[in-house]
């Protein structure tokens, strides 16, 4: 596997505050990766220092094995998307993408080919001639991707491209960008703070928290096992109760919540053994209701309803006053449950995080 | 915005606009067209003017060289002092959006300072510096690039180092805010794409601040052109501008109707240069 | 702006009207209100100190002992008010020279001062009266010498053409008050008032070649002098007398040929209602008194015009004192000026100021 940029060790300390790093991080080529976490985590820091528009205090960056810690940005060979687009408004659509080209020396003839390729890529023909503000939000995105991919950066740098846009054209635009990126097969990084965006575009997340990295794998990986709290509390919704390991055959273990009530469950890594703490996972998708007394059920009473369309999300009060999320979809079976109704839960795929 | 609102939106905007349109005309432009008609009525020394129409004060000014020559020294010393200020005011701003807040907040009371006091001590202020015992002198003769003291009053140059020093607020501020209302991202998209520093001002900066340079440079011509009193204590008899003339005309000889049409080549001149600048500012997108 | 407009008035009344208000905006106040009912009194200033004292001396008393409202109209150069109202004047009196009184004064826009009205007027020293203007004091005019810097005793005009001073002589702007300097001048050298040829050459010369400088006003005049850019300039006798308290060595010298003096006071302006008219008197009765003639001259430092008052100044004021030659000296130049052909012909002779002798 090939590496397209390497982050060596990188810190960003502004006086005496350190406000990213230091971290480490290795771009595959081709590879969609995605810097994810809550605002001030520091993922827009780190693509401004990949693009070189913020210098980092410590650290190497690599482009394709070239060491590019100390060149402006002019020099690096690294495409942009800002958030806000950031189009030239005094330069048509065709002006604004052939900036980068003009930049390069590259000549005319050859510039209004390129343009209008890559217009046609992005499926904005036919507006070279217009101006920024005779464009949609979406369009604008279009254009901004243009002018980033028409110079054929090693790179591609996303930074929140599609929080400007409406809901709707959002979720399609996250199909697009996809689709651009895999059938171009460029390196892109692309930040946001919208799990599900992470989720539905990524080839890797990367999820970061207070300047540092919390954890990096596929989506899956990040859904199924987060290794930490705040990454099991970050992504997804999840039911987080403390536990002490009763029991352990592997990765497979019996967590024992108190009051008698014991889950069985994986642990997302080793545990230290039986009686040490750790921290019980339930997905609310992967809790299922049956009859109070049903066998491996835990009797519970539903304490609140929330009804969502197409879900419905319960919240279940235990014995011991454990609480657990549970949602269901919208079908009779369901609609009638009301609060109050004692009801037994199955608590399927648990996992324990251990020492959080 | 639609068509359609954008048309509300000025008929709203015209009612907001209407009590101060009244008031601007009644109290400034009809006194201003009533002024200006008596430039072509008849100069009578009894009676100041009679209503016989005449072409004559025109005449007067367009065939007379010393006229002429007034006309045309005000156009030039205002495109100079324009250009001038528009330079050293442009990097005053740039600078300005350059430096920490508190700093700009300072730099910015320092540059409005003088406008806190009157055209007339500002003026005095450069006599004493420029006077034959004043510190300029005394510094030119302490470093020794000159003998003895030189004279800086009385003369062109000086009128147009005052006149520039005098606008320079006029063209910081439009400027200034044409600077600070541009996209902060745009710099750094321009450097992604490839553009060094200078590139990146020439091809985005200083295009996007058009509407602060056109802004301020009519601002600081029209003024520079109506100017009299730096001109006058300045420029002592070796510079006559337009301002000057009307004032004479009008105050002094009540000559109006030479007056009036002096004062109406002033504002047709000022006219044609802001319509220019209008012209250029005006923008596709 | 209606009541100019409505009814049967002429086409030139209406032009006339409309001047009026164009010169009021133009000099940035609104000139018209309508005539008030009798027990009030319309000034025309220029403003500034000299109105201050005006007030303090004459018009506050006079309006307090008898109920009269003053109403200030401040601005330069508002002859052209005066002359576009003459159908209808807003205003009673206007403080003036006796210059511009005398050529507004024969156009019928003044009316004369009569003794039988003004008991006090008897008192004013002939130098100072004239038909339409008397003193309420004047202000001896003459050079204005650097003592340090010219040693040789300064007697005539002439000197200002000592090619010893070069370029560091100044003369009055023409606007300001540099035509009546001039024009006297020019008398002293020969000329009349329907001849300026003398002047004209003589000033050409000044300027080319002595290098002068043009002072724009008394304050300019005053910085020329204190920062010793000038060191001989026509000028005001009181001013210079500051110039020397403050430090400056100068000294003021009347020229052989005769200095200047203008009588500033006001004139009362022809066809107002009779209340006005007799109030204005009775005000302008007021300044020729010389109790308060001695109390003004303690505030500006220029002489009064009332004999007895010239001859009973007090301890403080003895400098103020002229000998009777003095006197003589200073009304002998502008007393020989035509105002009416000097007003007839003072837009040409302007323009021939402007391009033969500072276009020089």
């Amino acid at each position: 596997m090939q590496l397209a940029l390497t982050l060596e060790k990188i810190v960003k300390r502004y006086g005496a505050t350190t406000a990213l790093g230091p971290i480490d991080i290795d771009v595959r080529q081709g590879e969609l990766l995605t810097l994810l976490g809550p605002s001030g985590c520091g993922k827009t820091t780190t693509l401004h220092i990949i693009a070189g528009l913020t210098t980092p205090t410590e650290g190497r960056l690599l482009l394709n094995g070239r060491n590019i810690t100390a060149l402006a940005p002019p020099y690096r060979d690294i495409g942009l998307v800002f958030q806000n687009y950031a189009l030239f408004p005094h330069r048509t659509i065709a002006e604004n993408v052939a900036f980068g080209l003009r930049m390069r020396k590259v000549p005319k003839a050859e510039i209004t080919v390129r343009v209008r390729a890559i217009l046609n890529v992005v499926g904005l023909p036919n507006v070279e001639e217009r101006y920024p503000n005779q464009l949609s939000g979406g369009q604008r995105q279009r254009v901004a991707l243009a002018r980033a991919l028409v110079i054929e950066p090693s790179i591609l740098l996303l930074d929140e491209p599609l929080s400007n846009l409406d809901a709707l054209l959002r979720k399609k635009m996250r199909l697009e960008l996809r689709e651009i990126q895999q059938r171009l097969g460029i390196t892109t990084v692309f930040v946001t703070h919208d799990q599900d965006e992470a989720f539905e575009m990524s080839d890797r997340v990367i999820l970061m928290n207070g300047g540092h990295i919390e954890q990096i794998g596929s989506p899956e990986a990040l859904y199924d096992s987060p290794q930490t709290r705040f990454a099991a509390s970050f992504i997804g919704e999840a039911s987080l109760t403390p536990c002490t390991i009763a029991q352990v055959r592997g990765d497979d273990v019996v967590a024992d919540l108190g009051g008698g009530m014991t889950i069985p469950a994986k642990a997302v890594r080793p545990v230290d053994g039986v009686g040490s703490q750790a921290l019980l996972m339930a997905r609310p998708e992967r809790v299922t209701l049956s009859e109070p007394n049903a066998t491996d059920a835990l009797p519970m009473t539903i304490s609140k309803r929330v009804f969502q369309g197409e879900r419905i999300l319960f919240e279940l009060t235990a014995a011991n006053g454990h609480a657990f999320q549970c949602s269901v979809p919208s079908i009779e079976k369901y609609r009638e449950m009301q609060p109050g109704l004692n009801v037994g839960a199955v608590l399927h795929e648990c996992r324990v995080i251990p020492g959080a | 915005m639609s068509q359609q609102s954008s048309r509300a939106g000025g008929l709203f905007g015209a009612a907001l606009m209407s009590p101060i349109g009244i008031l601007y005309l009644c109290f400034l432009l009809l006194p201003i067209g009533f002024f200006l008609s008596l430039s072509f009525f008849t100069y009578s020394a009894q009676q100041m003017y009679v209503a016989e129409p005449t072409l004559d004060n025109y005449s007067r000014l367009i065939f007379d060289g010393y006229y002429r020559r007034i006309i045309y020294d005000t156009i030039r010393v205002s495109l100079v002092v324009t250009v001038i200020t528009l330079v050293f005011g442009y990097a005053l701003a740039y600078f300005l959006t350059r430096v920490k807040s508190t700093w700009r907040g300072i730099m910015m009371f320092l540059i409005i300072a003088p406008l806190m006091t009157g055209v007339i001590v500002r003026t005095y202020g450069w006599i004493v510096l420029l006077g034959t015992d004043g510190l300029v002198n005394a510094i030119l003769v302490w470093i020794g690039i000159v003998e003895r003291p030189i004279s800086m009053l009385g003369n062109e140059k000086t009128v147009i180092v005052a006149l520039v020093h005098i606008m320079l607020p006029y063209m910081v501020f439009p400027i200034f805010s044409s600077l600070v209302a541009q996209d902060p991202h745009l710099v750094p998209a321009a450097s992604t794409l490839g553009a060094k520093p200078l590139r990146t001002f020439f091809e985005v900066t200083l295009p996007l601040s058009r509407s602060g340079i056109v802004m301020g440079s009519v601002i600081v011509f029209t003024m520079t052109s109506g100017s009299i009193v730096t001109v006058e204590l300045l420029g002592g008899r070796d510079m006559t501008m337009m301002g000057q003339l009307i004032y004479q005309l009008i105050l002094s000889t009540f000559n109006w109707p030479l007056g009036a049409a002096v004062a109406a080549l002033l504002v047709l001149c000022q006219f044609i240069m802001i319509s220019y600048y209008f012209r250029k500012m005006r923008r596709a997108y | 702006m209606t009541r100019f407009l409505n009814g049967s008035v002429s086409r030139r009344s209406v032009l006339k009207a409309g001047g009026a208000l164009a010169g009021a905006a133009a000099l940035g106040t609104f000139g018209y209100t309508p005539a008030q009912a009798a027990g009030d009194l319309r000034i025309i200033m220029p403003g500034g100190s000299w109105k201050e004292w005006v007030e303090q001396t004459f018009t506050a008393p006079f309006g307090s002992a008898n109920e009269v409202e003053i109403l200030w109209k401040l601005g330069l150069g508002q002859e052209p008010l005066v002359m576009a109202q003459q159908a209808r004047p807003q205003w009673d009196l206007i403080h003036t020279g006796q210059m511009r009184a005398g050529q507004l004064g024969a156009m019928g826009l003044y009316q004369p001062l009569s003794e039988e009205k003004m008991p006090n007027l008897a008192k004013i020293h002939p130098s100072f009266r004239y038909q339409y203007l008397a003193g309420k004091c004047h202000t001896p005019y003459g050079l204005c010498v650097n003592t340090s810097k010219i040693t040789r005793e300064i007697t005539s005009w002439e000197d200002l053409w000592d090619p010893e001073f070069k370029g560091r002589v100044a003369f009055p702007a023409w606007g300001w008050i540099g035509d009546e300097v001039f024009h006297a001048i020019n008398i002293a050298f020969g000329g009349t008032s329907e001849d300026i040829e003398p002047g004209i050459a003589k000033f050409k010369e000044l300027f080319a070649e002595n290098g002068a400088v043009v002072a724009n006003n008394v304050e300019h005049t005053r910085q020329l002098i204190d920062a010793e850019e000038v060191w001989l300039v026509p000028f005001f006798g009181a001013r210079i007398e500051q110039a020397a308290a403050a430090g400056t060595p100068v000294e003021f010298v009347i020229p052989e040929e005769g200095g200047l003096s203008w009588i500033w006071n006001m004139s009362i302006i022809a066809n107002r209602p009779e209340q006005n008219v007799a109030n204005a008197e009775a005000l302008l009765d007021t300044t020729f008194e010389a109790e308060r003639q001695i109390e003004f001259a303690k505030l500006t430092g220029y002489p009064p015009t009332n004999i007895d008052a010239m001859a009973n100044l007090p301890a403080e004021l003895k400098r103020l004192e002229l000998s009777d030659s003095d006197v003589e000296l200073l009304g002998k130049l502008q007393s020989q000026l035509d105002p009416m052909t000097l007003f007839a012909y003072r837009d040409q002779y302007a323009e021939r100021w402007n391009k033969e002798v500072l276009g020089a």
